[in-house]
């Protein structure tokens, strides 16, 4: 059976500088969930900017297969379209456009791609009430400007129902945890698990344990110094909860 | 048709005329040496084709409270009004004189005291491209509260000059879209005389025309008066579009915005010359001032000029001007979530340029219809 996702010895930079990402090598299939964890500067951001086609990072070795395609030819919204999604660490702030608008053009450009009819307004919104109550969410973020003023806690739900409504296949959600309290952290991996399923993989990207005590992973790989030191399955993530993975930093 | 209109016309309208006329040629056309003209293609005013037809229409009929009379049928009913009228008219610079020389119509608009309207009066002007001289008087009684919508369409060579005055705690709310077509000329000057307590806002929209320009005058004479004004310049190829807002606090406790932004794509030209007046004595002043453009093109420019000028002490003003690119991370966003470059880019730019009219305190179906002209606009980007 082809993987929906397979890294191969991937090297990678941002245009013109180092090399950060030095060799890494992953497979994940449908229907799991993957973390990766690694400390500051490990090549984590690098590693979700080049899966999902931000412009300025470059492949200099290996490549990425989705579905058994490579996707190098691919631009971002390619790649959308095709089904991955990227849950960003930092949510950008766009003034003017209207969360509800913005999300009725890229679920419209998805279905355009997949040869689907294109939503109209009642059917959109028939859709968004469907999934604002399976994240239990309310509806103003939808009324609002894409992210302008949202809290922090608001901006990574925001992402998460932007995965519910897109549908993705391959989900990458990086450093969804950073900057929650307890409460929303719990909020947002609720959304997360409401949304695995055997169609889907997830791969989160995070510096710290404790989202892996809300979200529980399949595997879990440790990426250090641009490389991954380390895989396991879930006794791995409990292993990890015990020893931390400085240690296995250390080795790479 | 004006040269029907001057035939018929009474010995005092063309002496007034023949006294413009030669007040015009005295003051001679701007050069590039005068501040707010420097930066202006002062060969496309000048070159003025002979005048043509133009039409002037008030949508509806003019509710209650309300009297709108057209200069031609005040001239055909009460002349005498008219003279007093245009005795008043002000002629501050050449273009001004001109038009008072030349205009083929204008009107009047008499809100009465108290008269609160919901509904915008709305005046299209229709050039066919010849030479059309546009004037036009607003007053407001007392209390009074209306929205006037303008639309400016077609082509050839137009000048507007308005004068609006409201009087205690009147307040209008202004909309202005300029259409014409890509190789029109147009010229608006529009004086404001505010008094105490009155609230005048302004959204005008520059979207055509291969050289436009807007200058407001705002005479914030009675105390606590509000003034604001939100515009935009939408260009491309070769158009070049100038806003030269001029705001006077001459009374104490009055409140100006001024919020202008400009997408300049192909080789437009884009000019923001912004004046604020404080004289001495007038304290409790708020002002602001901001321009913000967005340049879509190596080719494109803008010359901004934000100006204070304060001599009271107790006050608070600022202004600011930002030139910038689109955001690259911002498109990014967008585009990871499976929006097309040119889509995002078009989104991005509508968005820069919507602010304006989302912000502004207007009527639904007004700020509708601007938001309709902003996405036609959008969609037709290169």
């Amino acid at each position: 059976m082809t993987k929906l996702l397979e890294i191969e010895n991937l090297h990678a930079r941002i245009a013109g500088g180092r090399e950060i990402l030095k060799g890494i090598s992953l497979a994940v299939n449908a229907g799991e969930v993957h973390a990766i964890m690694g400390p500051n500067g490990a090549g984590k951001s690098t590693l979700s900017s080049v899966l999902a086609g931000k412009p300025g990072y470059e492949v200099t070795a290996g490549r990425v297969l989705y579905n058994g395609t490579d996707i190098s030819p691919l631009a971002a919204d390619e790649r959308a379209r095709q089904g991955i999604f990227l849950a960003f660490q930092y949510p950008v702030e766009i003034p003017g456009v209207n969360n509800t608008y913005f999300l009725r053009a890229a679920l419209n450009a998805g279905r355009r791609t997949r040869g689907e009819l294109e939503l109209d307004a009642a059917q959109f919104l028939k859709l968004v009430k469907q999934k604002l109550s399976l994240l239990d969410l309310k509806d103003d973020l939808l009324k609002r400007p894409v992210n302008v003023g949202f809290s922090g806690g608001e901006k990574k739900r925001n992402e998460i129902f932007q995965m519910a409504m897109l549908e993705p296949k391959l989900a990458i959600l990086d450093e969804t945890d950073s900057g929650l309290d307890i409460d929303a952290l719990r909020a947002v991996a609720d959304g997360v698990n409401k949304l695995r399923s055997p169609g889907r993989a997830i791969v989160m990207i995070t510096h710290y344990q404790r989202l892996l005590d809300y979200i529980e992973p399949d595997f879990v790989h440790v990426l250090a110094g641009g490389r991954i030191v380390a895989s396991g399955g879930k006794e791995f993530a409990r292993e990890l909860e015990q020893t931390g993975y400085a240690h296995l930093e250390r080795a790479a | 048709m004006s040269a029907a209109l001057q035939t018929a016309e009474p010995v005092w309208l063309r002496e007034l005329r023949a006294t413009a006329q030669a007040r015009f040629h005295g003051l001679g056309l701007p050069s590039a040496k005068t501040e707010s003209w420097r930066f202006t293609n002062l060969r496309a005013f000048a070159a003025r084709p002979e005048e043509g037809l133009a039409a002037l229409t008030l949508k509806g009929n003019p509710p209650a409270g309300v009297r709108f009379c057209t200069f031609q049928s005040l001239l055909a009913t009460a002349p005498e009004r008219l003279a007093a009228l245009l005795d008043q008219a002000e002629a501050p610079d050449a273009f001004a004189a001109l038009n008072l020389a030349r205009f083929h119509d204008g009107y009047v608009l008499d809100i009465a005291p108290g008269v609160q309207l919901d509904a915008p009066l709305e005046l299209i002007h229709t050039n066919q491209g010849g030479a059309a001289h546009l004037r036009g008087i607003v007053r407001l009684g007392a209390g009074a509260s209306a929205t006037l919508a303008e639309h400016h369409q077609g082509s050839g060579w137009t000048s507007s000059v308005t004068s609006a005055a409201l009087a205690e705690g009147a307040r209008l709310r202004h909309v202005k879209r300029q259409t014409l077509s890509p190789n029109a000329t147009y010229l608006s000057a529009l004086t404001l005389t505010l008094g105490a307590a009155a609230d005048h806002s302004s959204v005008i929209l520059s979207l055509g025309a291969a050289v436009a320009r807007e200058a407001i005058t705002a005479r914030l004479e009675g105390e606590g008066a509000r003034f604001s004004l939100r515009g935009a310049y939408l260009l491309g190829g070769r158009q070049q579009a100038s806003f030269v807002p001029e705001v006077h606090h001459f009374a104490r406790g009055c409140t100006s915005r001024q919020s202008v932004k400009g997408v300049l794509g192909g080789e437009a030209h884009g000019i923001f010359l912004g004046h604020i007046g404080v004289p001495q004595g007038s304290d409790g002043t708020d002002a602001a001032q901001t321009n913000r453009n967005l340049l879509l093109s190596p080719g494109a420019r803008v010359d901004t000029r934000p100006r204070l000028e304060i001599l009271a002490d107790d006050v608070k003003c600022s202004h600011g001007a930002t030139v910038g690119d689109l955001d690259e991370t911002a498109a990014f966003y967008l585009q990871s979530r499976g929006i097309p470059p040119q889509e995002a880019r078009r989104m991005l730019i509508e968005a820069f340029a919507a602010e304006i009219v989302e912000e502004a305190d207007l009527p639904a179906p007004l700020r509708a219809t601007l938001q309709e002209t902003l996405s036609t606009w959008a969609a037709l980007l290169p």
